[in-house]
């Protein structure tokens, strides 16, 4: 199975080359790693450029958010298996490896994710040490960076809601469960989220959590009465 | 009780009307609610920095009933809030002069028990995708 890997990133120019080097660097390499530039005005592009793979595609377009770049990466994606990755986080070598393994193993399996750390920074530790609540060890990742899927399901899904910039992923995970599509959580560690204070949920307004639950809500609600 | 004021537990707890549903999320516990018209109406009201007493008269101004008949279900509904840790009790002096609220005139129909659907089934979603803010050292304390 065609492996794609959508990476999204907006002004993350220190950190995007490692959290490409970390899907480069797999242990089972993608087929396809497509970023989407999500509107950068820093150098993000000129060091995504600076990768210069036959693999690697380079989608660039005006701001739009998270889940309006990572959509922009689902509608290019070849792969029947579509991973993501956010621009600031980084993967564990043998992470594809063991989610296609996974998906091999079961044709049920419809997400695969795995086991997550969180790690301070290093260019931000000294200031960022103490402020932040951070897990060390391993705890189960739901998160889109720790996700495989059959891109056959994240099609059932659906789009990530563009109009959220924050509980994006909830949201979309939120369809994903009412749908029932089954999912596996690998014991091991397969991801490792950089904690850098600039991190997306301290620095947008949290009332967009709400807005997707209110969305879930609703789409429930309408499920229930045959609407 | 009906002397006491309550205030949202932020930063655990964010809450939000929308389309006139009360929303609210307890970030600690991975909990969402959704509240029924008497309950959004106590939790605005509490949030405002109304003391329970005051709370129950302007619920009952809403419902238009008398509010000696909806105290027990108003104290029973806040005592519920705080055993889910979404109010707590505010310090002697630390709340702010409680507001007038504008919505006391129109009513607001038949009154029903305060009560919310409680949700737990994105627990694990939610307590993993905010990354969370150390809270406990910030926790507000009664003024020394």
């Amino acid at each position: 199975m065609r492996v794609s890997v959508v990476l999204p990133v907006y002004n993350r120019a220190h950190y995007v080359g490692e959290a490409i080097e970390s899907v480069l660097g797999q242990t089972l390499p993608p087929d396809e790693l497509i970023v989407v530039d999500d509107g950068s005005t820093d150098d993000s592009v000129a060091v995504v450029e600076s990768f210069a793979r036959p693999a690697i595609r380079v989608l660039r377009q005006p701001n739009g958010g998270i889940g309006s770049a990572r959509n922009a990466g689902l509608r290019a994606v070849t792969g029947e298996l579509v991973a993501f990755i956010d621009s600031d986080d980084l993967w564990e070598r043998d992470k594809l490896a063991l989610q296609v393994a996974a998906m091999h193993a079961s044709d049920d399996v419809q997400l695969v994710f795995g086991h997550l750390v969180e790690f301070l920074s290093p260019d931000r530790a000294g200031e960022l040490a103490g402020t932040l609540r951070f897990s060390t060890h391993p705890v189960p990742g739901l998160i889109a960076t720790t996700l495989l899927a059959r891109r056959s399901a994240a099609e059932r899904i659906g789009p990530f809601d563009e109009g959220l910039r924050l509980g994006e992923f909830v949201e979309w995970m939120g369809r994903a469960h009412d749908l029932r599509l089954a999912s596996r959580m690998l014991p091991q560690t397969v991801a490792r989220r950089r904690i850098h204070g600039g991190n997306t949920a301290l620095t947008r307004s949290n009332t967009d959590y709400l807005r997707a639950i209110k969305s879930m809500l609703d789409r429930r609600r309408r499920a229930a009465h045959g609407g | 009780m009906q002397g006491d004021s309550y205030c949202v537990n932020e930063p655990s707890v964010i809450s939000e009307v929308i389309d006139g549903e009360t929303i609210v999320l307890n970030f600690e516990s991975g909990h969402y609610y959704s509240f029924n018209p008497s309950a959004s109406e106590i939790w605005l009201a509490l949030a405002a920095g109304i003391p329970v007493a005051a709370t129950t008269e302007s619920v009952a101004r809403r419902f238009a009933v008398d509010p000696a008949s909806i105290r027990a279900e108003v104290e029973s509904f806040v005592r519920r809030l705080e055993d889910e840790n979404l109010v707590r009790r505010a310090a002697d002096g630390a709340t702010a002069a409680p507001a007038v609220r504008a919505s006391d005139d129109a009513p607001a129909g038949a009154f029903s028990s305060p009560a919310f659907e409680k949700f737990t089934d994105m627990e694990e979603l939610l307590l993993l995708d905010p990354i969370h803010e150390v809270s406990d050292s910030g926790w507000p304390r009664k003024p020394e």
